[in-house]
């Protein structure tokens, strides 16, 4: 018996393969896009970790230093004073290599006789053979790996040439790293090693190293140098640790990784509503049989057995499938991360995705537990109603029918609860379970609002288009239990492309007028840099000089900006000069411009919305600074709006920041010019300046340009995961209207019968499949601006600290909506085209 | 005059540029090939006898590519427990110092020379030898050499005089278990080794060095071996050695001894092995007797026969367990008996150096004394020729 109740279970998907297969890939793709996420965030986020290891070695301590990093006397007094041999100097920095794509490339400027107990991979043979001697003796000589030696096409002992700030550096491959493990050699990578002397020279740092690595035993001896070290450390230099270092970097990117994370939970959410749409589906399709198993004595348990098999055998390969997309997906969505991280945070060099074992093992789990909770409801409903009752269609409308206005009164409470929660708490966790009830509620109030909306649409639907789209209009109500989910899935698809869409939109605009506001220079002179929208490069020296020499010239502002370490994250410190002319360009989140400008002056400091959100800083607080000179705690005597970096900004003026930093470098300079002056002349005048030295020079438009630029790129990644969205949203809707329309074959086959022909079936299917597309995108549109609304007011200024405006965009609601009514159009091609095929007669031979 | 290997490892810097990359250095190198291979175009030759000068000689001569200070000592505390050390910084050019690199040097970095520094401790009683290596460049004065005032120095390493004549030295290192806090007495004059200083190392002008020594500084001070620290005096040996080349091809190693006798007098010799088996005739020595008369010796003049052989547990190297010392001409028939069988010092290139008790006759007369021995060109395994 229970052999023959398999087999007929069996049969169910063979004889519907499509269905089956669009609720495995409806499972896949869910968990595609989680895992792929993950995976690319995890990625970023090792490649990271891995190549500071490297770089870090085996150091337990180091020091580090202000934005000069430590003047390299440090060092000596380290080795003959304290007496640690055990201690390293580092001088990092960055260059790009000219090949197609470029490679950014960190260069490690080591002294090779301190290096034996920090990076004994770094420096093979023993420690003097494989070209390291010759990084001491040979200008210019590099070590490398032999797939970065590749990639730049480098042989040994022929120079090769690489970007280093803007400008052209050649060096010498004097040496090959390698090692037999996998992971270092990934870590050895984009990594070219070099000697101090070099990295100083080719980085501009000579005379500074940015840290020293030391080796301290736990024992008694290395408490006593630690004291020792206290005496000679100047204030500016700082003792850490390695792993606290790295934290902190990679903490900076924690708001960013969330948001990430939070999308492709929405994924998962539109995922599971697949799931839960093609099990119910399959449930609603076979009630007639599982009615008839019934009243032949097979039991409830073996029915919910029954699916339950079923629908496991669909997860699992779904899940399967899932993983194995996500992966893929994980690649594409890698190059999309890192450039992020690398245009706003820091600089990573990942090319390839590395597998771990968490993202995955919740991909599986996501996977298979939203697959059964979403099969667990029809499961239990199938194996709860009475066999009679089962086999009457109607019986099972009526009750859905009869759920429709609990469920929405329950949605309605779902999405109270949840603005509730996100207006209340703010914590980024309260802030998504909030969104996620909202999500949820407005799903549930989604088949209230079918029933409205058909009932509005029906009086015009019958006058404009006749008798076929009174009965589209009809059906749609009363096959609910089968429509219900699909819109549901489609509108929250739909949904969400418009909060993104008004989110990315209210972005934009906030960030284009304050750019407007702040961008006031015509001409701005910087380094170039990696980090796209961080200038910490110094500009030559005498690039100001000869700038404010230039005739045509009314005033040139100096901006010193440096990366500022704290306790916690890293806070970007921008040291500028502030005359009168400047104030306009702040606008104020809290202070009082008459008081700000002549304290600040004094000895104040105003810093950025996101700061002061982040550490809960008020003016009249003090910001405690770690200068050269010791912590100086700096009253705040404003706060001012800055979409620059959600770490945080620190201003001060340079006067000031001079007298605590031991850094006369500039990183930029903005250049004003007199009303009617050309401001691309003068780009090219200060071009012509400085033929040799690698110099951005852009005008006022050119950096806006730029900077939204950035900002777009950004967003690449938030486009891509709404795209996904939307593509799950489809195939799902796609999968529950052909299902529901090739159900109906019988039917219409009845309707061909009594003598609609095949034209009007197709307006009869597509009307349908239009309207439930319709009904989703105006349920779409309430929805996804409530989500909107919660994305920009709430999560956003809890993660990144930003007072942002929305952006009312007609077409991103035109947009939706029509993307609702096509892909729902588009859904009912293959049935209709299908159903119009077939021949009457042989619609209506039942088996 | 000192062990070619040490020498070696420290011209290894020079010959590193004309190594092929991504192999392990030392097998590469030859005692011929570093010769041949090293430009040594533009630095000085030891090639004709010199005006020796002091203190200014004990500071660096920089127109030189090799250089070292190494000092060697026997050292007892009060209750007569034995001790040992050797500290040797050794100078190596980069290049010379009159030719300018090809990029003009910028960063402090930048230096032309390398300094490596050994320290060695023998514990006799304990059956304990330490042996320490460091490298540094002199760059921001983490090591470096100066006459005046006198300092050598490697980190905190340093024999350093706080007087312009340098007659007094002190030595301080430290590392890992064990501590040196001495005080050398340099009142003596300096014996000039070989041709008034000129030591002749092969065939060939200016295949020499100039060579000085100071082979009896009273010592007095504190040497600690873990965290316990004994006061020593004793006697301690200076050697000062500068050159550009030296050696021959075929020379592939020696053995070199510093003796105190009790009579007062002191005997430095050493004998080049060739590698045929055979002694090279530009070995030789010198004999000081209690007066300050110093005897130049020849290699005719001197007779070292090895006697047993001891093979190392960490190399496996075989050197010669004590050596049987002659010399004809005053007489002198004595045992040379390490203090401790295992005294090879476990550093980059791998040598055997340490205290040793000398026993036996001069001129019938039973005589005794102690010193150092160093026997380089032994150890096996990529750094044998």
């Amino acid at each position: 018996m229970m052999r023959v109740l398999w087999l007929s279970t069996l049969r169910w998907p063979l004889r519907r393969p499509w269905q089956a297969l669009l609720a495995i890939v409806g499972v896949a793709m869910g968990v595609a896009v989680v895992i792929a996420i993950d995976i690319a965030n995890e990625s970023a986020r090792r490649a990271f970790l891995l190549s500071t290891a490297t770089v870090t070695g085996r150091a337990t301590d180091q020091l580090t230093g202000g934005p000069n990093g430590i003047p390299e006397e440090v060092f000596r007094r380290i080795r003959v004073d304290v007496g640690l041999r055990e201690s390293a100097p580092v001088v990092e920095g960055y260059a790009t290599s000219v090949t197609t794509p470029t490679h950014t490339l960190q260069i490690l400027g080591i002294d090779p006789l301190s290096e034996a107990p920090f990076r004994p991979e770094l420096t093979p043979g023993n420690g003097l053979g494989g070209g390291v001697a010759q990084l001491l003796t040979q200008p210019d000589a590099v070590l490398m790996s032999r797939g970065t030696a590749t990639v730049l096409g480098a042989t040994l002992g022929q120079p090769v040439y690489v970007t280093i700030a803007g400008a052209r550096q050649a060096m010498v491959l004097v040496g090959l790293l390698e090692t037999n493990d996998a992971a270092t050699q990934r870590a050895l990578d984009d990594l070219l090693i070099t000697d101090i002397s070099v990295a100083q020279r080719w980085l501009g740092k000579v005379g500074q190293l940015d840290r020293i690595d030391l080796i301290i035993p736990t024992d008694a001896r290395g408490a006593a140098v630690r004291t020792q070290l206290a005496t000679i450390l100047p204030p500016g230099v700082r003792m850490t640790t390695p792993t606290q270092r790295a934290q902190s970097t990679t903490e900076m990117t924690a708001s960013f990784e969330i948001n990430l994370n939070a999308l492709s939970l929405l994924a998962l959410v539109v995922g599971m509503f697949l799931i839960y749409n093609t099990m119910t589906f399959a449930v609603v399709q076979r009630r007639p049989l599982l009615g008839t198993l019934r009243c032949l004595g097979v039991s409830q348990g073996e029915i919910a057995r029954l699916m339950l098999v079923e629908g496991s055998v669909i997860a699992v390969l779904g899940t399967a499938l899932g993983i194995g997309l996500g992966i893929g997906l994980a690649q594409l969505l890698l190059g999309l991360v890192a450039r992020t991280i690398n245009d706003i945070y820091f600089v990573v060099t990942v090319n390839t995705i590395t597998l771990t074992f968490w993202p995955l093992f919740k991909g599986v789990v996501l996977g298979l537990l939203a697959s059964l909770v979403a099969l667990a409801i029809p499961t239990w409903e199938a194996a709860r109603t009475p066999p009679r009752t089962v086999l009457r269609r109607s019986s099972y409308e009526e009750q859905t029918r009869r759920l429709v206005p609990v469920l929405g009164w329950l949605g309605l409470a779902s999405m109270l609860f949840g603005g509730v929660v996100m207006w209340q708490i703010p914590f980024i966790l309260a802030s998504y379970v909030g969104l996620l009830a909202l999500t949820l509620g407005a799903a549930m109030v989604t088949p209230v609002a079918t029933v409205a909306v058909m009932a509005l649409v029906r009086p015009l639907a019958v006058r404009l288009f006749g008798l076929i789209a009174g009965m589209a209009v009809r059906d749609v109500v009363t096959s609910l239990s089968r429509t219900a989910v699909a819109v549901a899935a489609l509108m929250i698809a739909v949904a969400v492309t418009i909060a993104v869409g008004l989110m990315v939109a209210s972005f934009r605009l906030t960030v284009v007028d304050w750019l407007t506001t702040t961008i006031r220079a015509d001409v701005f002179v910087s380094a170039p840099a990696i980090t796209a929208n961080r200038l910490d490069t110094p500009l030559p020296a005498g690039v100001y000089d000869k700038v404010s020499a230039l005739p045509g010239i009314d005033r040139v502002r100096r901006y010193r900006s440096t990366m500022l370490p704290t306790d916690t994250t890293p806070v970007m410190q921008i040291a500028l000069d502030v005359t009168e002319a400047d104030h306009a360009a702040f606008l104020w989140a809290e202070g009082d411009p008459a008081q700000i400008w002549p304290a600040f002056n004094r000895d104040a400091i105003i810093i950025s919305e996101p700061l002061a959100l982040r550490h809960r800083l008020h003016v009249g607080d003090t910001f405690t600074m770690r200068t050269d000179r010791g912590d100086v705690a700096m009253p705040i005597v404003g706060v001012f709006y800055d979409y620059g970096t959600e770490l945080g900004v620190v201003m001060q003026p340079i006067e000031r920041y001079q007298q605590f930093f031991d850094d006369p470098h500039l990183s930029s300079l903005g250049v004003y010019l007199p009303a009617d002056a050309d401001s691309e002349a003068m780009v090219a005048t200060i071009r012509d300046q400085f033929p040799t030295t690698a110099l951005l020079v852009r005008s006022n438009r050119t950096l806006r340009e730029s900077s939204v630029a950035i900002l777009d790129r950004t967003f690449a990644i938030t486009n891509v995961l709404q795209l996904l969205a939307t593509i799950v949203a489809f195939v799902g809707i796609f999968a529950a209207l052909t299902a529901m329309q090739l159900e109906r074959v019988r039917e219409f086959g009845m309707l061909r019968a009594i003598g609609l022909d095949p034209r009007q079936l197709w307006q009869l299917v597509l009307s349908e499949t239009g309207l439930m597309g319709l009904v989703a995108g105006l349920v779409a549109l309430p929805v996804g601006t409530a989500m909107a609304w919660a994305l920009i007011f709430v999560i956003n200024r809890i993660s990144f600290g930003w007072t942002l405006q929305f952006a009312f965009e007609p077409h991103i609601y035109l947009n939706a909506l029509v993307t609702a009514i096509v892909a729902a159009l588009l859904a009912g091609i293959v049935p209709a085209w299908r159903i119009a095929r077939v021949a009457p007669a042989l619609a209506l031979r039942e088996e | 005059m000192k062990s070619f290997w040490i020498w070696l490892s420290c011209v290894w810097l020079c010959v590193a540029c004309g190594a092929q990359p991504a192999a392990p250095l030392q097998t590469q190198l030859t005692l011929a090939e570093s010769l041949n291979r090293t430009d040594m175009t533009g630095f000085l030759r030891a090639d004709k006898p010199r005006q020796f000068s002091f203190p200014a000689d004990h500071g660096p001569h920089d127109g030189y590519a090799v250089e070292w200070w190494y000092y060697t000592g026997n050292l007892r505390d009060v209750s007569g427990r034995e001790f040992g050390y050797q500290f040797t910084i050794f100078r190596s050019a980069f290049r010379p110092s009159t030719v300018n690199a090809s990029v003009a040097p910028q960063s402090a970095w930048d230096g032309a020379t390398a300094y490596m520094a050994h320290l060695a401790v023998t514990d006799v009683a304990g059956q304990q030898f330490f042996a320490y290596e460091r490298f540094n460049r002199d760059a921001l004065g983490i090591a470096g050499a100066q006459a005046a005032p006198f300092k050598v120095w490697l980190d905190d390493w340093q024999v350093a005089s706080s007087t312009p004549d340098a007659a007094q030295m002190q030595l301080r290192a430290a590392h890992g278990a064990v501590a040196l806090d001495l005080q050398l007495d340099n009142r003596m004059p300096p014996v000039l080794q070989g041709n008034a200083g000129l030591s002749q190392k092969s065939a060939g002008v200016g295949n020499a060095s100039y060579y000085y020594s100071v082979p009896r500084m009273a010592t007095t001070g504190t040497l600690t071996i873990a965290g316990q620290a004994y006061q020593v005096t004793g006697t301690s040996w200076m050697d000062r050695e500068w050159s550009t080349s030296a050696l021959a091809a075929d020379q592939v190693g020696w053995d070199w001894f510093a003796v105190h006798l009790d009579d007062g007098s002191d005997v430095m010799l050493y004998h080049l092995r060739r590698r045929d088996g055979s002694i090279d005739s530009y070995s030789g020595g010198s004999w000081r007797d209690a007066s300050g008369k110093v005897t130049t010796l020849s290699s005719a003049d001197i007779g070292l026969q090895p006697v047993g052989q001891w093979t190392s547990p960490h190399t496996g190297a075989t050197y010669p367990a004590s050596w049987q010392m002659t010399i004809t001409r005053l007489g002198l028939d004595v045992t040379v008996t390490p203090l401790l069988a295992d005294q090879e010092l476990a550093v980059t290139v791998r040598y055997w150096e340490g205290a040793v008790a000398v026993k036996g006759q001069r001129a019938n007369q039973p005589i005794q004394g102690n010193g150092y021995l160093e026997m380089t060109g032994y150890a096996d395994g990529g750094t044998r020729p």
